[in-house]
């Protein structure tokens, strides 16, 4: 070894150190912690399974896009209802076959001839996709419509008073609560059973629409044109309501379907496929989709999401506290406070990665089996390799976002903590 | 090697009037009250004194690992407190080389990645790095350990292997704080024999601060820390003469 070993210059800038080198540094590091990066990344892992299976099942969801051959017709039974098909073209059942539309639509539209217009196709094809739907919400919500009827009929049985607020629990709507009461605090009972009983559409209503449905249970068209105006509400300001705000106004899938829920009986005219336009028969439900099944799935994905990224901020301010020494020692040997940031972040973004593909491999598979299992699967036929494409990067992309927006707090502050505080902590 | 009576003698660390407070809820508490202290060149000094004197502070502050309070520290003759963080680090990993009671070798490294970090931080290539590594575990007598763990070795060549870590890059200065002070009576004494000859042979300038009377024998002068002041300052022929004494007052 030499003897002439002081030779380094007193002042000089230290280098940030190579890309590949703090790589490497943070590869083994985390190698060497197999255990705890294990942890952290499950965090990710199932926060990013739980995204992909939500997505998934946004992509699989009704209704089904059927595609006729390039180039011809996109059905979209949601959007457009009938609108969309104004060509009244007939085709022959070959050609709808070639086209690929399946066969059970078509023998269910051309009932038996050899030529359907392509309206009819459109009509057949939603109405295959939306009576099972439909059914199913049907009687979910006749389910519901029942507990309602036996609280009413509870609330109205008897000759005690009733306050105002028990009345509204039970379902009774305000204005017709207002209406009896005038301007006492309370309400006799047989007064309020009086009164549903010549409005018995009207409370249905109500209540329903609380649950954002309008529906008339076998609702008689006259009773929809008796219906109490005083009270403030119309068929018309019901699916209004249940539609929500104008910004959904141009929303077109209005459904009746009769009380079996198998078939739709949607009379659109052909020049306006709003809702406005329908026109109810005896015995008709009225179906409005759930705009509020959008923004359920945004609470969920966002609640889950955050909840991983506090399980990550925690793994990593864990990860990071319990190495405060090891950050105080390799700043003692000359490493800059940029390349601590920079180990964090690769560890916690190769995590990220890693946790994330898996993570959507997992829920997607996952929640591609169960749909396959549930509704068959030909739902398996209707994604888009484009559009799981583009959920793998979302999920991905998010996953990662998340880590290493958990990371950059804890690592900041191990970074800008001064080396001999660093090196003081204990843990 | 420089000698008492040396007619000229650089200086390699000068503190002036160092003061460094803590503030911890509301009270103040000065570790150092006015440190003032010259180092030469290649010399091997010991500071000493009582726990709480102020020891590590004054360390951390020479290392520029802590911001005094006031006062200035110059290393070389430049001032630390004109130094930025680039600066800052340069001067850590190249010009200080640091020891610690503790050891603080990384867990997950490798005696030999341990070593070589230092050369990691400095840019060196890094087969130079490596070759460096074995060369420095050969020269603290671990040549054979070299891909051992820190949990797989015992305090003493823990210790020898943050040593060989303190002299990856030919450093000026090697800040020790109380290097043996984990070790046993033996080991204690070989680490202080290893520091000693690293002191001699390479001419690296050794500041320990220790309770450690065996660092006596070997240093070239002793500065005695109470109560974040220099108590006062002895030479090494000074003192043998009290050693005598303190090991008897020390039972
Ligand atoms: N980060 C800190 N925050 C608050 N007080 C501190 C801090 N570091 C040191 N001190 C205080 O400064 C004083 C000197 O501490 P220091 O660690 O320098 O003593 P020392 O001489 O190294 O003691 P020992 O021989 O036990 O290691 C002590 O009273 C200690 O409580
Ligand atoms: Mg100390």
């Amino acid at each position: 070894m030499s003897k002439a070993t002081v030779n380094n210059p007193t002042i000089g800038r230290q280098t940030q150190l190579p890309f590949r080198r703090a790589f490497q540094i943070a590869l083994d590091s985390m190698k060497a912690r197999f255990g705890r990066s294990i942890v952290t990344a499950s965090g990710i892992f199932l926060g990013i399974a739980f995204l992909t299976t939500v997505l998934t099942q946004s992509l699989l969801q009704w209704p089904l896009p059927e595609k006729i051959a390039p180039g011809t017709f996109m059905l979209d039974g949601q959007v457009n209802g009938l609108g969309e098909f104004s060509a009244w073209k007939s085709i022959s059942v070959d050609e709808g076959i070639k086209a690929g539309i399946s066969r059970t639509v078509i023998e269910r539209v051309s009932s038996g001839s050899k030529t359907f217009s392509l309206t009819a196709i459109a009509q057949g094809i939603a109405d295959a996709k939306r009576a099972d739907r439909n059914l199913a919400r049907v009687k979910s919500e006749s389910r519901s419509l029942k507990k309602v009827d036996k609280k009413l009929y509870e609330v109205t049985t008897g000759d005690r008073d009733l306050s105002l607020g028990e009345a509204k629990k039970a379902g009774v709507p305000w204005g017709m609560i207002k209406h009896i009461a005038g301007d006492a605090s309370t309400i006799k009972q047989s007064a309020l059973a009086a009164e549903i009983a010549k409005q018995p559409y009207w409370v249905s209503l109500w209540t329903s629409r609380a649950k954002r449905y309008a529906i008339f249970k076998t609702v008689p068209s006259s009773a929809i044109t008796t219906l109490d105006k005083r009270y403030a509400l119309t068929l018309a300001d019901a699916l209004k309501q249940a539609r929500g705000p104008s910004k959904d106004a141009d929303m077109k899938s209005v459904m009746i379907v009769n009380h079996n829920g198998r078939r739709i009986l949607a009379d659109f005219t052909k020049d306006n496929t709003n809702a406005g336009s329908i026109r109810l028969a005896d015995g008709d439900n009225v179906l409005v989709p759930d705009r509020n099944v959008r923004y359920r799935t945004y609470w969920l994905v966002i609640m889950s999401l955050l909840v991983c990224s506090v399980g990550i901020t925690n793994s990593m301010l864990m990860s990071v506290t319990e190495r405060f020494k090891e950050i105080g020692t390799m700043k003692c040997l000359g490493a800059l406070d940029k390349f601590v940031v920079l180990l964090f972040m690769l560890e916690s973004g190769m995590m990220g990665i890693v946790a994330s593909i898996f993570g959507w491999l997992i829920g997607f598979v996952l929640m591609v089996v169960m749909a396959g299992f549930s509704r068959g699967w030909a739902v398996l036929a209707t994604l888009s390799p484009a559009d799981v494409f583009k959920m793998f990067f979302e999920a991905v992309g998010i996953g990662l976002f998340i880590t290493i927006v958990a990371t950059i707090a804890p690592a900041l502050r191990a970074a800008n903590m001064p080396a001999a505080i660093a090196l003081r902590a204990e843990i | 090697m420089a000698t008492a009576t040396a007619p000229k003698r650089e200086y390699v660390v000068r503190t002036k009037d160092l003061i460094k407070e803590f503030t911890m809820g509301g009270q103040t508490l000065q570790a150092l009250k006015g440190i003032q202290l010259d180092i030469y060149k290649g010399e091997y000094i010991s500071i000493m004194g009582p726990s709480g004197s102020g020891k590590s502070t004054l360390f951390n502050m020479v290392g520029g690992l802590d911001k005094p309070s006031s006062g200035s520290v110059f290393i070389n003759d430049v001032d630390m407190a004109q130094l930025d963080a680039q600066e800052l680090a340069y001067l850590r990993c190249r010009t200080i080389g640091y020891i610690f009671q503790s050891f603080n070798l990384i867990p997950v490294m490798t005696a030999l990645e341990n070593v070589v970090l230092p050369t990691v931080f400095a840019g060196t290539p890094q087969d130079e790095g490596i070759e460096r590594g074995m060369e420095l575990l050969r020269l603290v007598g671990l040549g054979e350990r070299f891909h051992h763990k820190p949990t797989e070795l015992s305090g003493g060549q823990q210790q020898r292997v943050a040593i060989a870590r303190s002299l990856a890059n030919n450093p000026a200065i090697i800040l020790a704080d109380e290097p043996t002070g984990n070790l046993d009576l033996k080991t204690g004494k070989e680490i202080i024999a290893l520091l000693r000859k690293l002191n001699r042979e390479q001419g690296v300038t050794i500041i320990s601060a220790t309770h450690d009377l065996k660092m006596l024998d070997i240093s070239d002068r002793i500065v005695w820390i109470r109560d974040g002041r220099v108590e006062r300052i002895e030479e090494r022929a000074d003192v043998q003469l009290k050693v005598g004494e303190m090991e008897s007052e020390d039972e």
